[in-house]
């Protein structure tokens, strides 16, 4: 192990020791940016009590999938902590060092991700360069198979944060407990409450000339034609699809809040749109509890990663922050009372291959922020130095499931941990306590 | 029963001159002459300017400033004309599963992948679809499709690029983890280095050609653990100049013989043709019959269809959106518009492709080799739940762009004197199996009780919808 140790901000106090309340910083910094959130008339009508019966923080899960390169995110600033053996290792796809934004005195941020300084710098972004999943799998679809169901090996045919909402007490009354943006996601597979929604725009059915009162008599009889006593997938579907489509159709509209601007173009667009449909959804209060999604940006760069600044590797980490900075920025004092975490199956080999890309390796970089988070690097860092290096990749020091736990326990006073992360056995000594106690 | 298994699970839903021929043939001799039909060829598919017979130069020409997903939209309407047209509908089901087991991605702009996918579909998955699993997959390695893909073009012996490798053995062949590691994966990728493409799209384009001097000419060797724990270790010394080639060639030829790979194989068939849960005895009869024919592909489908798990249809099998799509065209007898242009997106070809996208099944541009999932919770969610009665509701109605509907010829005649009778018939006629309950539903959507006269009911104005909330049906759902 290096000596270099990531776990460090200037401000912070070691984690697992009692330290200064970050959220209070939080607090702090968003009065000084005198964000003010207009909250909606109809907020307070309809669905006030969700807002005010919820236990824990809504969780927004983003997978990461294609295997982003973590090396690029979070890199050494200087000699001490493997710079030069980054530069060797990657002869044209390393960042010069001059160019990132330092974090603390031995790493920085890749300079295409500036959007995030802000969060950062208010101390509620934590990340962990060396995380990762503990087994040396390295295919994408067996490795975010296992991630998505929190598992370390084998399968349980159910998603982590499914089986979270399942164990954990919801008070009453509901409306729209999760949801699955755009496509089913994974982590909330076997979920008896997750709604997928492409969009809430086209959240309705379509395609029907009788449209009197949006549709009714074509869902009366779709309900009917679906009957719950058919017993089948199709049917229980539908019928979910029924009540979403009540709830969604019921909770107002409103547009990006303060300010917040969303990437329209490139690589960020569709994650783009989806992120600020959650932010729609989360300052409706139409009951949100838990949302998974995913970002495919085209993270797999086994050829042309390209340069730190039009390179498609910069663009993509330009575009995760853009929408990550805009959902902050969107949801304003909201973000008190959300967890965000991305994770990704894998990052890249240490070194360049043939095509001027990176192939599969072992960690990355996982992020968490939300208003109830320790800002800071987090984890050991496992050093470039050739005896560290696993298998031509940067070792993972994290496990994954450690990030969860901290969130899951501390964020989301999951009922039942071991039944969310079967087979992870919760120590202190893994835990890196990055998030504040609820209240 | 069998012949019912023939008429939904063999082809993509049942036309009234399936019907007749399954009478006529029987079940056995049906399915015999479907093992005989190959896919269908690019003759008579797509009218007007399309691409399907061109090369990758023509091609390249014909879409370079066009946008960019419109070759996948090409390859999609013509999917879609096909599975609905072809008699071979049990070759076009096998083109479906090779597509997706083969899966690529034509939506990434400097790939150029899109450029070459119409070729792959037409030179390798319809060439081979039915024929012996060990070319499909060499001729899949050699696929300038593939190539352009999954880089190995960019792979050299000092410095290999595993994405190809790694995929063939996971994907292709073996299955996740099955037998080997991460060493192995490197070994392959070198014995693979060489394989490339030579050409210049925008002069006489892409083809495969095999490059000595990328070649990694040295000892290699992949040791695969076969399921029943014995070992076979593949092992070339590494030759050098033209003679390389052959080391790529026997370890494809001998990655396709590994039991590995039956296994894997005959798992994704089964899953495929009887259920989402395959029953364990009809995997491991599957794969020792692909393995005693030598890697052909027909034994193993006889095998699969002529079982007592895929008689007795104790699986219920979710239809895909582009099974559901070709469904609902061809139960309905729909005429689905063949024109087809490069330069603009004509009706068919929109609506086609907008709605496979909306329904999760934008096929040739899943963005991750794996394919999509087999499986009735990959499809079936609250969104994609609203977007297959839109479908349904649009065919019915004939304002599914390009697709025209008569849905007057859907109707009994004579025409019976009550509404219900008229909807049991509308059903049989479209092969859902509906309830009572059902009836008493779309009665209630059209303001009449089930026993009211035909003439109070106005089903011919609300005709259309009667269809697609028919179409809508659960049973539809299902193969």
């Amino acid at each position: 192990m290096s000596s270099v140790a990531a776990q460090s901000c200037a401000e912070c106090a070691p984690a697992g020791s009692k330290r200064i309340s970050r959220r209070a910083v939080l607090k702090g910094a968003g009065a000084v940016g005198a964000v003010t959130v207009a909250m909606p008339g109809w907020g307070g009508v309809a669905f006030a009590s969700n807002e005010a019966n919820r236990t824990g923080d809504i969780i927004v899960n983003i997978f990461l999938r294609g295997g982003m390169d973590g090396l690029s995110v979070v890199a050494p600033l200087h000699a001490g902590a493997g710079a030069d053996l980054l530069a060797i290792a990657r002869p044209t796809l390393n960042i010069d060092p001059s160019r990132l934004i330092p974090l603390n005195a031995d790493f920085g941020l890749h300079p295409m991700m500036a959007a995030l300084m802000p969060i950062w710098a208010a101390g509620t972004l934590a990340l962990i360069p060396a995380a990762g999943f503990p087994n040396g799998d390295r295919s994408h679809f067996a490795v975010q198979r296992k991630m998505d169901e929190g598992l370390d090996a084998g399968a349980v045919g159910s998603g982590w944060l499914a089986r979270h909402l399942d164990n954990t007490f919801s008070p009453g009354p509901t409306g729209l407990r999760a949801a699955s943006m755009p496509n089913g996601q994974r982590s909330m597979s076997g979920s008896s409450v997750a709604v997928t929604m492409n969009s809430t725009d086209t959240f309705r059915v379509d395609g029907f000339r009788n449209n009197a009162n949006s549709g009714a008599a074509v869902r009366a009889a779709l309900r009917e034609l679906n009957g719950v006593s058919g017993g089948n997938l199709v049917n229980e579907r539908a019928q979910e699809a029924l009540i979403a489509l009540d709830v969604v159709s019921s909770a107002p509209s409103s547009p990006p809040a303060n300010g917040a601007v969303y990437p329209t173009t490139g690589s960020g667009r569709n994650v783009g749109r989806v992120l600020s449909e959650i932010a729609e959804l989360i300052r409706a209060d139409v009951g949100l509890e838990a949302v998974a999604t995913e970002a495919n940006f085209g993270w797999d760069l086994h050829d042309n990663f390209g340069d730190d600044t039009t390179g498609r590797q910069a663009q993509n980490l330009e575009a995760l922050a853009d929408v990550l900075a805009a959902f902050a920025q969107d949801l304003g004092s909201n973000m008190d009372r959300v967890t965000v975490v991305l994770m990704t199956e894998f990052g890249r080999t240490f070194r360049e291959n043939g095509g001027f890309g990176v192939d599969h390796g072992r960690a990355s970089t996982m992020f968490v922020l939300g208003g109830g988070v320790r800002g800071g690097l987090y984890g050991d860092w496992p050093g470039l130095e050739a005896q560290n290096i696993d298998g031509n990749a940067l070792r993972v020091t994290v496990d994954y499931r450690s990030v969860l736990a901290d969130i899951l326990e501390h964020r989301l006073a999951t009922g039942n941990m071991a039944a969310v992360l079967p087979g992870y056995v919760d120590t202190p000594e893994k835990r890196l306590n990055l998030a504040l106690p609820l209240g | 029963m069998h012949r019912l298994q023939m008429l939904s699970k063999v082809t993509y839903g049942a036309t009234a001159a399936v019907v007749d021929q399954v009478a006529s043939l029987g079940a056995a001799g049906f399915l015999e002459r479907q093992l005989m039909i190959p896919p269908a060829g690019t003759g008579n598919v797509l009218f007007g300017t399309h691409s399907l017979d061109a090369d990758t130069a023509t091609r390249y020409q014909l879409y370079k400033d066009q946008d960019s997903n419109r070759p996948a939209r090409e390859l999609r309407h013509a999917a879609v004309i096909r599975a609905v047209r072809h008699e071979g509908q049990l070759a076009e089901r096998m083109v479906e599963f090779w597509t997706n087991h083969f899966s690529t991605y034509s939506g990434e702009e400097d790939k150029n992948v899109r450029f070459a996918a119409a070729s792959d579909d037409r030179d390798v998955i319809r060439a081979h679809a039915l024929g012996r699993f060990s070319d499909l997959l060499l001729a899949s390695a050699r696929s300038v499709s593939m190539q352009l893909y999954l880089d190995n073009y960019r792979s050299t012996g000092s410095r290999p690029n595993q994405n190809y490798a790694r995929e063939i053995m996971e994907l292709h062949t073996m299955g996740a983890s099955n037998g080997y590691d991460e060493a192995d994966v490197e070994q392959v990728a070198r014995i693979l280095t060489g394989w490339g493409l030579a050409g210049r799209l925008d002069v006489d384009g892409l083809r495969f050609e095999y490059q000595p001097s990328r070649h990694f000419a040295g000892p290699c060797e992949v040791t695969v653990v076969h399921p029943d724990g014995s070992v076979n270790t593949f092992s070339t010394p590494g030759r050098s100049g033209p003679e390389g080639e052959q080391d790529g060639i026997d370890l494809i030829n001998w990655l396709a013989r590994r039991p590995n790979t039956a296994d894997h194989l005959a798992a994704k068939l089964v899953r495929r043709f009887v259920g989402d849960d395959p029953p364990g005895s009809l995997v491991a009869s599957t794969a020792e019959v692909y393995l005693a024919n030598d890697t052909a592909i027909v034994p193993v489908l006889r095998h699969i269809l002529t079982s007592s798990e895929f008689i007795t249809n104790q699986y219920p099998k979710v239809r895909t959106p582009f099974e559901l799509i070709v469904a609902m065209l061809r139960t309905t007898g729909a005429t689905i518009a063949q024109d087809f242009s490069v330069t603009a997106d004509m009706p068919a070809t929109r609506s086609i492709s907008d709605h496979l996208t909306r329904l999760g099944h934008e096929m040739w541009s899943w963005p991750t080799p794996d394919g999509f999932a087999d499986n009735q919770s990959f499809w079936l969610t609250t969104s994609t739940m609203l977007r297959r009665w839109e479908l349904a509701g649009r065919i019915g109605n004939s304002s599914l762009g390009g697709v025209t509907v008569d849905s007057a010829a859907l109707l009994p005649n004579p025409m019976p004197a009550t509404i219900d009778l008229v909807v049991y018939a509308l059903a049989e006629r479209l092969r859902l199996a509906v309830t009572e309950t059902d009836v008493t539903a779309i009665a209630t959507f059209l303001g009449v009780a089930t026993d009211a006269p035909v003439a109070d009911a106005r089903v011919n104005t609300s005709l259309g919808d009667v269809i697609g909330l028919l179409l809508s049906h659960p049973s539809g759902q299902y193969r």
